[in-house]
């Protein structure tokens, strides 16, 4: 930082030597997200390492040594954090520490390795797959309520996705579903519907009211991915759909607007733009003549400017605060 | 010789920095207030997410607005789609200085957007065709425009992709020299990566680059790691195996191995020292990084111990050693704290539960047939969240 600002802010009188002396004195450089960080690789790299050197050691002496370890390891984490946790509380735990958040997260982390160890080797919930992931997944929402913890719901939330047959994970969730599966489409649109509503809940009953961003993220991408999906595949009532589309446009855009929300807004009037833009574009295929390359650069030019416009009209209309 | 007023940029480098100051509660938050109400800013810079969005849809506007002009003149062969390019590339960047002009935008988005196209497509200009020396005129080119958008703009983006530019030239123009020239690239390329940070420091020095300061920083980061990545081991092996055709095996050497081996094994822990010893936080990461680099280098050609009981150790290791730091630097300690600074934490926060969700992928195995929501006798199977 330099220090010739100040020199001149104290020139001109707007801070006093006081100020300037504190300004200038060396101070503690915070290093809180570097070791977050280093810490969240450690617990990816033991979990995923422990997780393949159990399945490579199967059917060998190793074997029950390993899983074992991996079972005293989990029931230790879960041990210090019950014992650290101040328990149960309905809004945000003020309590919490940095290293029992990420003590639980191995702790859910092992477990589920255990789970998924034991179901393959002993098939202890029998072949009802549903219940091999049924587990873990309330495992990970009791967890994550009852030790506040935004990781491990967000953990909870793909989990749910993936018993419901949906791959939720942020960068997964286009490469990984097949969306030519009609079935899908319809699960995915409950699941988000579910997810909102959960969002909805968790700020009208104040019961984890911080939970609801992360609620309302998931349902809002997997809700709006899927609307588009269904516009796109059911080609016979794809208006339908595209009603639907524009219903959940305006619950997300009104209530961003409310709620001063810049993030939901933009991902809002995206979602919206893709899918009248796919509209418009099948009218004017449908109706298809000689200039019909010129009148789709020109839709784009043209809608691009105007979303310019709106952005900007809402960038003042919106005050800026420190959330998403 | 920037297209912003300066007082807008200097009463906006105030703000910045009272801000955080006034995070640090060095001066009160009215007083911070105060100053800030005192250097009124008239440049234009929307909120982090409508910013995103305005790239993105000044992207979309420009790619249709080209695609237009190519249709409308009819571009079929090379020599006029050039032609094109260059003129769209002029025609953006008078776009980006009127819209400065007119409307004082400031990393809107659409400025932002504007420069890089301008940049891509002047560049990729010289690219298209094949003839000899096209890749230097490129990078030549690559750095005069990108140098004058980062002067003009005060954009540290540009300003790195001017240094990337500068870096490749050097290169090109060098191994054209022969043989020794070729053998000799990396450290040369080390030596100049050196020289660039040198200049940056004197830069930095300089009031009246205040401005560029950002721009600077960033630089000299890029001169870090340059410096390493050319001595890193891997790098010189590979890429002169591919200059002079060596079809090198993992377990050949080549001159001077242990040269480099010593560079890789010696920069990112001296990165670390240096930036503990100086507080420099973009030193600490930088080595942070690198020291991964290196660990990934060693591991390629050293097979110590099989990757699941590496990762496994590893782990462990790195979970003991925060574990000791976080509690070591509780209370603050040597020039450091684990109390988080700055007012982004929740954002922060929310980004991790993202990335926790990301990085324990839970997949569904499901056949395709049976997806039936309710965990039904075939429903959505095995998430085991760390495979």
């Amino acid at each position: 930082m330099s220090f010739t600002i100040f020199n001149k802010l104290f020139a001109s009188g707007h801070i006093s030597a006081d100020e300037l002396q504190h300004i200038q004195a060396p101070y503690p450089k915070s290093v809180h997200w570097e070791l977050r960080t280093l810490l969240y690789l450690g617990i990816v790299l033991t979990t995923t390492g422990a997780g393949i050197l159990v399945y490579e050691n199967i059917d060998t002496i190793g074997h029950t040594v390993i899983i074992s370890a991996i079972a005293l390891a989990c029931a230790a984490c879960f041990a210090y954090c019950f014992k650290t946790s101040a328990g149960f509380v309905r809004g945000k735990a003020t309590t919490t520490h940095v290293l029992q958040d990420y003590i639980l997260l191995l702790g859910c982390l092992l477990l589920l390795s255990f789970i998924g160890y034991i179901q393959y080797q002993y098939t202890v919930f029998g072949s009802r797959l549903g219940m091999a992931s049924f587990i873990p997944m309330v495992l990970l929402f009791a967890s994550a309520y009852y030790f506040d913890h935004l990781g491990v719901l967000s953990l909870a939330i793909t989990n749910l996705a993936a018993w419901a047959g949906i791959v939720a994970s942020p960068l997964n969730i286009l490469s990984d579903n097949d969306f030519n599966n009609v079935y899908l489409i319809y699960t995915a649109i409950l699941l988000g519907v579910i997810l909102i509503a959960m969002a909805v809940l968790s700020t009208k009953k104040q019961l984890k009211a911080h939970f609801a961003f992360t609620y309302k993220n998931f349902g809002a991408h997997i809700l709006f991915i899927a609307l588009l999906a269904a516009i796109i595949q059911i080609e016979q009532i794809y208006l339908l759909w595209f009603l639907v589309l524009l219903g959940v446009v305006f619950y997300f855009f009104t209530t961003a607007v409310a709620e001063q929300s810049f993030y939901f807004f933009v991902i809002t009037v995206l979602y919206a733009y893709f899918g009248i833009s796919y509209v418009i574009m099948d009218f004017l295929i449908a109706v298809s003549g000689y200039a019909i390359a010129y009148f789709i650069m020109i839709y784009f030019i043209a809608s691009g400017i105007a979303l310019i416009r709106l952005f900007m009209y809402y960038n003042k209309k919106l005050k800026q605060h420190d959330s998403l | 010789m920037t297209a912003y007023n300066t007082t807008d940029l200097y009463n906006k480098a105030i703000a910045d920095t009272v801000e955080e100051v006034s995070e640090r509660n060095c001066i009160s938050k009215e007083r911070a207030a105060a100053i800030i109400e005192a250097h009124p800013c008239t440049l234009y810079t929307p909120n982090f997410m409508i910013r995103i969005g305005l790239s993105i849809l000044t992207l979309i506007c420009t790619l249709f607005f080209g695609g237009l002009l190519a249709m409308m003149f009819d571009v079929e062969d090379s020599a006029s789609a050039i032609v094109l390019m260059f003129m769209l590339s002029i025609f953006l960047y008078v776009g980006v200085e009127t819209f400065i002009k007119n409307n004082r935008y400031y990393n809107a988005g659409v400025d932002n957007t504007l420069m890089l196209l301008s940049l891509v497509l002047f560049v990729v200009a010289f690219v298209i065709n094949d003839y000899s020396n096209n890749y230097i005129l490129a990078a030549l080119f690559g750095l005069l425009v990108s140098g004058w958008f980062c002067i003009r703009f005060t954009d540290a983006f540009m300003a790195v992709l001017a240094f990337i530019a500068l870096f490749l030239l050097v290169f090109l123009l060098y191994i054209k020299l022969g043989t020794i020239a070729k053998a000799t690239a990396p450290l040369l390329m080390m030596i100049v990566a050196a020289l660039l940070y040198a200049a940056m420091q004197v830069l930095a020095k300089k009031d009246s680059l205040l401005f560029y300061q950002f721009s600077i920083q960033c630089v000299s980061i890029c001169a870090c790691i340059s410096f390493y990545v050319c001595g890193n081991y891997f790098v010189v092996k590979e890429l002169s195996n591919a200059m002079f055709h060596l079809q090198l095996g993992v377990t050949d050497t080549i001159p001077m191995g242990w040269l480099f081996w010593l560079f890789t094994i010696i920069i990112p822990p001296a990165y670390m020292v240096y930036g503990i010893y100086t507080k420099r936080l973009d030193f600490i990461r930088t080595a942070l990084v690198l020291i991964a680099v290196s660990v990934f280098t060693v591991r390629y050609y050293y097979h110590v111990l099989s990757p699941e009981m590496a990762m496994f150790i590893g782990g462990v290791i790195l979970i003991a050693i925060c574990y000791w730091l976080i509690r070591y630097l509780a209370q603050p300690r040597a020039g450091f704290t684990f109390e988080p600074a700055g007012k982004q934490q929740n954002i922060l926060r929310n980004a991790e539960a993202l990335i926790i969700a990301q990085t324990f992928n839970a997949g569904t195995h499901q056949e395709a047939s049976g997806v039936q929501f309710g965990g039904g006798s075939s429903g959505g199977g095995g998430a085991d969240g760390s495979y």
